[in-house]
Parts: C-alpha cells; sequence; structure tokens
C-alpha cells in the first residue's frame, strides 16, 4: 500500500462518522485505524460505537468492562483508572482550570484529577508519561473502583 | 532537644525541680540546664528559681515551638517527625511536598499561622496568627486505597472525643467530618491521598481547631456559624496542650481502626452525629438531596430515605441544612 492511499483513507475516516476501520489487502497488508478524542466525545457519549464512555456494570457488582476497555487499547495506549468509589473532578476547585485537556503530555506523578469519597480528596496521578487522547469521565459524575478515567498515549 | 527534656521534666513535676535533677534527667550538664531555662524565659515563660528547690513553670506562653511540641507530646509513631513553622501556606500543602520527598509515617506539621489554609474543593480556611490550632499528619497505612476515605471518620471521632472528654464540649460530628457544637463549627478536617490502585503512597490528615477568637472586623458577624474553644470553656486554652491531647486521641483510634477495623469507630461517630435522624438537604454533585438522614454505611457514606421512601446513598457532599 502506498503511503499516498494511506493518507486518502486518513482523510476519508476523518470525514466519516466511523471510528474503526480494519483493511487487508490481499497480499496481507493489515491496516487497523481507531479514532479518539474531540471528535468522537462530541457525539453521544453513551453511544455503544464509543468504546470511551463505559457505563459501571452495577447488576454484576464488578466493573466488567474494564477488561474489554484495556483489550481494545492500540498497543501503544493505557489508561488511568479509578482506585476508589466517589466522585470525579476534573479540577482543583469549582470553575478553575482543569488539570489536564485532551492533547496535554502527562509526567509521572502529575496530578490528572481528584476523586472524592467521603470528604477525602484522592489526587489520581499520571504513573507514566503519556499523552492524554480521551476524558472518559464527566466532571462531578460518580466512578467506581478500577473504572478507567483517561486513555493515554505513550508520548 | 535538651529544653525539650528539660520543659517536659518541669511539665510531669508540676512543681519545683532541682537543677541537679533536671540535669540527670535530661542527662547534661548543669549549665546545659541553665542554657536551657534561659531560652525559656527568653521565649515567653516565667520560670521561678528558689535556692535549694530548683525551677518551676509559673506561667507558659501559648506558641508551638519545637521543643514545646515535642515536650508534650506522649505519642509513639505520630509526631515522630516534627516541622513546627511559624508561617506556612497551608500545613496540608507542606505535608504533601514532605511526604513526595519520602518524609516516614507519622510526621507532623504544624503552623502558628496559615496564610492560604485550605478546604475542600478550593475552600479557604481561615487561619488567622496564634488564634488557631493547624496541623497536617503524614500517614502510610499498609491499606487497599477504597478503606482510606474511613479515615475522615476516624480523625473525626478523635477530635470529638479529646473535645468532649477534656473540655466538656458537646461536640457533635456533622457528617461526614465537621466539628460542631450547638451547630457552630468548631473544627474542619480535609484529608488528601496520594495512591496506586492497590496501594496507598501517603495520606495527609489537616485538622483545624478554632482555639481563639479572632480580630474581625467590625460588623462581620460569624458567631451564628463558628465559634471558637476559648469561648465555650471561658478560659484560655493552650493550643500546645490541645494538640499534645489531639494527638493521642488520634494514634489511639487509629490503632483501633487498623486492629480491629472501622466497626467501632463508625460505631462512635453515629453516636456522636448531629445529622442523623434529622430532616436534611445535602448538596451532591449531581444535585440537591432532600430527605432523612437514617444512617451511615459500613463505608461510612450517609443513607438518606427520600420523600417517596427510597434509600440513596451519599458519598460526596455537603449537608447545608
Amino acid at each position: 500500500m502506498k503511503l499516498s492511499e494511506i493518507k486518502e483513507l486518513i482523510s476519508l475516516i476523518d470525514e466519516s462518522g466511523l471510528v474503526e476501520f480494519e483493511y487487508e489487502s490481499a497480499d496481507g497488508d493489515k491496516l487497523i485505524m481507531r479514532k479518539w478524542g474531540e471528535t468522537v466525545q462530541k457525539k453521544d457519549a453513551t453511544a455503544p460505537s464509543d468504546q470511551g464512555a463505559p457505563e459501571p456494570d452495577l447488576a454484576s457488582g464488578e466493573y466488567g468492562e474494564n477488561a474489554d476497555q484495556a483489550d481494545s487499547l492500540l498497543p501503544d495506549q493505557f489508561t488511568i483508572v479509578s482506585p476508589m468509589v466517589g466522585t470525579f473532578y476534573r479540577a482543583p476547585a469549582p470553575g478553575a482550570k482543569p488539570f489536564v485537556e485532551v492533547g496535554d503530555i502527562v509526567e509521572p506523578g502529575q496530578t490528572v484529577c481528584i476523586v472524592e469519597a467521603m470528604k477525602l480528596m484522592n489526587e489520581i496521578e499520571a504513573e507514566r508519561r503519556g499523552k492524554i487522547i480521551k476524558i472518559l469521565v464527566d466532571n462531578e459524575e460518580p466512578v467506581e473502583y478500577g473504572q478507567p478515567l483517561f486513555v493515554l498515549q505513550d508520548a | 532537644m535538651t529544653t525539650a527534656l528539660v520543659l517536659s521534666e518541669l511539665i510531669k513535676a508540676d512543681t519545683y525541680v532541682s537543677g541537679s535533677r533536671l540535669a540527670k534527667k535530661a542527662g547534661v550538664s548543669r549549665n546545659a540546664v541553665w542554657k536551657a531555662i534561659e531560652r525559656m524565659r527568653k521565649d515567653g515563660y516565667e520560670i521561678e528559681a528558689v535556692p535549694r528547690r530548683g525551677y518551676r513553670i509559673v506561667s507558659a506562653p501559648d506558641s508551638l515551638r519545637d521543643y514545646e511540641v515535642a515536650a508534650h507530646l506522649g505519642t509513639d509513631e505520630l509526631g515522630s517527625g516534627l516541622y513546627c513553622l511559624d508561617s506556612i501556606d497551608s500545613t496540608n500543602l507542606f505535608a504533601k511536598r514532605i511526604a513526595r520527598e519520602g518524609a516516614p509515617h507519622g510526621t507532623l506539621v504544624v503552623a502558628n499561622e496559615q496564610t492560604a489554609g485550605r478546604g475542600r474543593l478550593g475552600r479557604t480556611w481561615e487561619s488567622q496568627p496564634g488564634t488557631g490550632l493547624y496541623f497536617s499528619l503524614v500517614l502510610r497505612p499498609d491499606l487497599p486505597p477504597g478503606d482510606a476515605p474511613q479515615l475522615t471518620t476516624v480523625a473525626a471521632v478523635s477530635v470529638a472525643s479529646v473535645l468532649r472528654d477534656d473540655y466538656s464540649v458537646d461536640a457533635r460530628l456533622k457528617w461526614p467530618n465537621d466539628i460542631l457544637v450547638n451547630g457552630r463549627k468548631l473544627c474542619g478536617i480535609l484529608v488528601e491521598m496520594s495512591c496506586e490502585l492497590d496501594r496507598i503512597h501517603h495520606i495527609i490528615v489537616g485538622i483545624g481547631i478554632n482555639v481563639h477568637a479572632f480580630v474581625r472586623d467590625p460588623g462581620t458577624d460569624v458567631s451564628a456559624i463558628a465559634v471558637n474553644l476559648d469561648e465555650l470553656i471561658g478560659a484560655h486554652v493552650q493550643r500546645v496542650r490541645l494538640l499534645a491531647s489531639v494527638l493521642a486521641s488520634t494514634e489511639r483510634y487509629y490503632r483501633t481502626w487498623l486492629n480491629c477495623g472501622f466497626a467501632p469507630i463508625l460505631a462512635e461517630a453515629k453516636a456522636l452525629s448531629c445529622t442523623l435522624g434529622r430532616s436534611v438537604s445535602v448538596s451532591t454533585p449531581s444535585g440537591m438531596v432532600e430527605g432523612i438522614a437514617r444512617d451511615l454505611d459500613l463505608s461510612g457514606a450517609l443513607v438518606i430515605e427520600d420523600s417517596k421512601g427510597v434509600y440513596r446513598k451519599i458519598y460526596a457532599g455537603d449537608v447545608v441544612a
């Protein structure tokens, strides 16, 4: 497959509503494209095609989608998950600038959000360097133990 | 630390102690004892010296110097590392900074003044110089992070029991961690954690207690919402003594929590609660919840029965009415 063809495919998919695209040529070349980030986020966040906005599986009592979520990540992608049940805050105070935005590069130890329970403010830190490519939870939403909060990409 | 040892002996004795006895107890020369006494006098202690009887403390200043805190503390683990600061932005911020650099479990940070005292979610905690007791503890419990929110209740029960037992004040808990007396706030607690999915790096427990009256601009009246300990007991409270009592209590409850679990602490929190049984409005991130506060669940969450008889659990929110 020529570079120009790949470029053309990228722009076609970019303009389409597709979030995932797989192509296998006759001679065995395989191409997989997935969309993360704002384009997808602006759509209905609960749409089934959107792998990024999982709902806690309350019926099973566990966070069932967590494994699927991790499986669907590309090899250079990883998530930051909530270590406890609580409320998710993107900023240190209401109206303040969020800790991180999509596109930001975070360093190990950098605070990315707060999860609060019983007035214990848990500052969640990035454990490795990466670029934030998706924020999976809205500000002030409840989160479960083990629920993915951010998708990052090695940077 | 000679000064701390000398002061500690004088406090314990509560009467005259000879210079030679002080020297022996502190393991220093009589000259070193004399220097320690002079230093304390310079710092505002009134110390009587009577020939053949020795030294006696007549009056002590209300300060929080390191040797004073060290002399009063009777704890094993809490206060094992000690930072006494005259002025700092916030004891929690300072504690967080030193915790990141490896400050050990039990490290205590106490400040005479906070220039940017903090509450939850960017709220401020007013901390005028010398008026309150402002301190933070660095804790490193070997527990799953999911258990850590119980620590706010552990801290609240620890402080409330000191206020009740040592100061005869009717301290009550407003869910989950404010301490009120007759509906007026006496103490606030802010707990912050840094952790991985299965391991706690550190927890900072910040406690602020209103001890003396604030200097107020004319026309400002906060007496409906806040109260100080001096006013409640009608005497001048020495902050270093209050600190020592609160730390001793916190160490006791903290050990109970680690050894016996959350149940005994939860039982005390329920008994001291001024939220349970009342009709309440709770401001939560997902909106106002109104109903009767029925119970605290096993994790410390507030259980509210709404007007339709539905029970709802609240993990984060402010009881506003």
